[in-house]
């Protein structure tokens, strides 16, 4: 059919695989490391951690971490300013999707010229990056091992999505210790956002045997373990699941791309600042039941590995028990079930719609979809009621 | 059409057609850019003409141009991590005062005139050259070599000078030899005194060939161009050379050409040059004996002939002496070189000799093997009439 591709970087997994953080950055050719942060996993320590390494490989650093919770381009473009004035020649992102992004955004700018903006759409890096090495801090954002970065635009109010081969990090490293301090909330919404790359990965137009793989193992390790590790901070054996579902799930959406739940939801994370995974997982149903006429097959084996009893059912039912399942994951990890609770405005929906339209993610939605197919599904998401219950 | 679309829509966003960038390609073009400039000066580097040096701060040698090249005439392999007070002087310590460490020091440009190894006058000027931090961290040498300048300054005035003793000293030498050779010629030879004025006579002809020498040099002297035969000057010359030549225990081998037509030049001029050539050869025949205590003997051969074509006169004086290393060969014919004590030689030789030669139309050729000897001959026109009528004789300082 289409003639695909997979990359991934390197990817360093095991609990305490923070230690290798130093080591990593030196044998990229580091000698001063650019530490982008989470603010929050300041406070827990890891950075601290992270450092303790650093100074063991030898290496000087400037730690970074003036950035919001959904980077800003003029944030990143000082970011790029203060890279190159400390003389900095490797980025490490420590944190969550935020951090990554931050952090692949300064990498950019720091060798290319010109404004974040000029980077946005598929492609447009022209310069080779410094190396770029990831250790996420949640388990969902997948973004230590995609080709993609999501920025604000301060001025027109969107998100800007940034596609490019040179993003995907030169090495992650993934540390199953490091969620023990991620509070339940954020487990949720980082957890939902993980399911909601494997579901739409396994979906996409894109997908291929190599994506599936690893999308059907992550959909089945979210749905056995997500409960327990809202459940407990101190769930290591679910912590150590989780870790490795979002690592399964970001490399399966990085090479297999999304679909309409992501094209939808950048529009209202533009709108509202929300976690990208509470407006994914509010959103991943109503489109789920949008799509499902396009590979009701593929709804089935996706019920199948999240444990659904399909003994007599038909294909047909078993794709709709798909749809339940996850609903039911959704509440039960307190995702609220309608957009009118994350406060959307109903008459914002005829713009959110159009612009989904021209969001990247959706060239790989499964099924076509006009303006108004959108406009209904944004209808049915606010007032939460799904049409075929 | 919609189908095509859509495939190309999924190749491009799922990078089908892209890689990471590599940083192979852009240090590749980086490469090529910086030797692109590197190249450029080099040229620019090697098209100077005088001498540039570069030295770090252990005083050794990273960088030198052409100019420097041939100036030392040493391979660029060899000069480079040499020690500069080495190169350019053929010390073993650092010069005191040093000025490199001057500029260092003060970080500023610094100037010194100095003579350096094979005897050249270098104008020196030092500038420090800095890192990026603004810390010195070598010197840049900018030589240029002013030796003719120097010592053509030196021979103006030098000239000046003698004429003036010369002119002094003319009239009472001439009472000296005029009332010696009428005592002699009253004296019978049997006389206890007839030796001593005999000394006086010879002593006194002696003072009048010198200054007369320096009459030359100083361009206060014409030469008088005559018929003259090449032999009888080479015979009159040997007359002056032959008694020192043998004294030192060195032979003396004469072989001279019958048929040598006659010429016309300076009989004075000419017979100076044989003089000068057969003392040279003697020196170097001694230097050489006194050197290698069991080395064979020395010889030293004069010898006329003419050119097969016809048209010059040559007399050759060979040694078997110390010969002359090959960086040497360029400056002996140079006003004031001299690698003989002070006492005994002015370096004023040669280059009186070549200005003597060049003034007949003539020159000097040299064929010499280090530790084996030399051959210098005095190559004249013949058939030609006077080749410069009364000419001044031109001096080689330039
Ligand atoms: N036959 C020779 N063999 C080796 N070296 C020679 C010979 N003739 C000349 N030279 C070198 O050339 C130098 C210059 O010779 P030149 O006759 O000009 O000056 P000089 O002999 O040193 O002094 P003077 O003015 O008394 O002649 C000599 O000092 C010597 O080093
Ligand atoms: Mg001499």
């Amino acid at each position: 059919m289409y003639i695909s591709k997979f990359v991934t970087p390197e990817i360093i997994y095991g609990t305490g695989s923070l230690s290798q953080a130093g080591e990593c950055c030196s044998r990229l050719g580091s000698s001063r490391v650019f530490l982008v942060a989470d603010p929050g996993v300041l406070i827990c320590g890891w950075v601290e951690k992270a450092i303790f390494f650093l100074n063991e490989a030898n290496l000087e650093y400037r730690l970074w971490t003036d950035f919001s919770a959904n980077p800003r381009d003029y944030e990143v473009e000082e970011g790029a300013i203060l890279f190159n004035d400390c003389g900095c020649d490797a980025v490490l992102a420590i944190g969550g999707g935020s951090a990554v992004d931050a952090a692949k955004a300064v990498a950019t700018l720091s060798t290319n010229r010109g404004k974040i903006h000029d980077f946005e759409g598929i492609d447009m890096i022209k310069e080779p990056l410094p190396p770029l090495i990831v250790i996420p801090s949640t388990a969902g954002s997948g973004a230590e091992v995609s080709q993609f970065a999501i920025i604000s635009d301060s001025k027109r109010k969107i998100k800007m999505t940034i596609i490019s081969k040179s993003l995907v990090p030169d090495i992650a490293i993934t540390d199953p210790l490091i969620l023990s301090t991620v509070n339940s909330k954020v487990t949720a919404h980082t957890g939902m956002e993980a399911l909601s790359h494997a579901i739409e990965a396994y979906l996409s137009l894109a997908a291929t045997d190599m994506t599936d793989i690893h999308a059907l193992h992550a959909i089945k390790l979210i749905s056995a373990n997500l409960r327990s590790s809202v459940a407990s901070q101190v769930d290591e054996a679910a912590k150590i699941a989780m870790s490795k579902a979002s690592l399964h799930a970001g490399i399966a959406f990085s090479n297999a791309v999304l679909g309409l739940t992501h094209a939808m939801t950048h529009q209202v994370g533009g709108l509202l600042d929300l976690p990208i995974g509470t407006i994914n997982a509010v959103l991943l149903p109503y489109v789920m039941r949008f799509n499902l006429i396009a590979c009701v097959d593929k709804y089935a084996s996706i019920a199948e590995v999240m444990g659904a009893q399909t003994d007599n059912m038909s294909t047909r039912e078993k794709a709709e028990e798909a749809i339940n399942m996850v609903r039911e994951l959704a509440r039960d990890v307190g995702i609220p079930s309608g957009l009118a609770e994350l406060g959307l405005p109903e008459d914002s929906i005829p713009n959110l719609s159009r612009n989904a339209i021209n969001d990247a993610c959706f060239i790989t939605n499964p099924r076509d979809a006009d303006e108004d197919d959108i406009i209904n599904i944004f209808r049915s998401a606010l007032e939460a009621k799904d049409g075929e219950q | 059409m919609v189908m095509q679309n859509k495939k190309e829509l999924i190749e491009k966003l799922t990078g089908v057609h892209s890689s990471k960038k590599s940083y192979y390609v852009a240090l590749k073009e980086k490469i090529n850019e910086l030797l692109q400039i590197k190249r450029e000066w080099e040229v620019t580097f090697s098209a100077v003409t005088d001498l540039l040096v570069f030295i770090n701060s252990d005083y050794e040698i990273q960088r030198v141009n052409k100019a420097a090249v041939d100036f030392f005439t040493t391979p660029e392999s060899d000069l480079l991590g040499s020690k500069c007070y080495k190169l350019f002087y053929g010390r073993e310590e650092k010069c005191s005062p040093c000025i490199g460490d001057q500029v260092l020091n003060t970080q500023k440009t610094s100037y010194l005139q100095s003579r350096t190894r094979y005897n050249r006058v270098l104008d020196i000027f030092a500038y420090p050259a800095f890192t990026e931090q603004n810390k010195p961290y070598g010197v840049t040498y900018y030589a240029k070599d002013v030796t003719r300048l120097i010592d053509s300054i030196k021979l103006a005035s030098m000239g000046e000078m003698s004429a003036g003793v010369a002119h002094e000293l003319n009239s009472p030498l001439t009472a000296i030899v005029g009332n010696s050779q009428l005592l002699l010629r009253e004296a019978s030879p049997d006389n206890p005194h007839y030796q001593l004025i005999k000394d006086i006579h010879t002593s006194g002809i002696r003072c009048q060939r010198i200054i007369k020498n320096l009459m030359t040099f100083s361009r206060q002297d014409e030469f008088t161009f005559e018929k003259i035969d090449l032999n009888t000057i080479v015979k009159s010359g040997l007359e002056l050379a032959a008694y020192q030549i043998e004294k030192s225990k060195i032979d003396l081998v004469v072989d001279l050409y019958e048929n040598v037509p006659a010429l016309s030049g300076s009989g004075n001029g000419l017979e100076q040059i044989i003089v000068n050539l057969l003392l040279n050869a003697k020196d170097a025949v001694e230097e050489k004996m006194q050197t290698e205590k069991n080395g064979e003997k020395g010889i030293v051969t004069i010898k006329t002939r003419i050119h097969p074509d016809n048209e010059f006169a040559i007399v050759d004086v060979s040694d078997n002496g110390h010969g002359i290393e090959q960086e040497h060969v360029s400056q002996i014919f140079n006003p004031f070189y001299t690698t003989k004590s002070s006492g005994k030689g002015t370096g004023l030789g040669l280059s009186v000799s070549l200005g003597i030669a060049q003034a007949h139309g003539g020159f000097i050729d040299l064929d010499t093997t280090v530790g084996e000897g030399s051959t210098f001959s005095l190559i004249l026109p013949l058939d030609q009439e006077a080749p410069v009528k009364n000419g001044t004789m031109k001096m080689q300082c330039d």
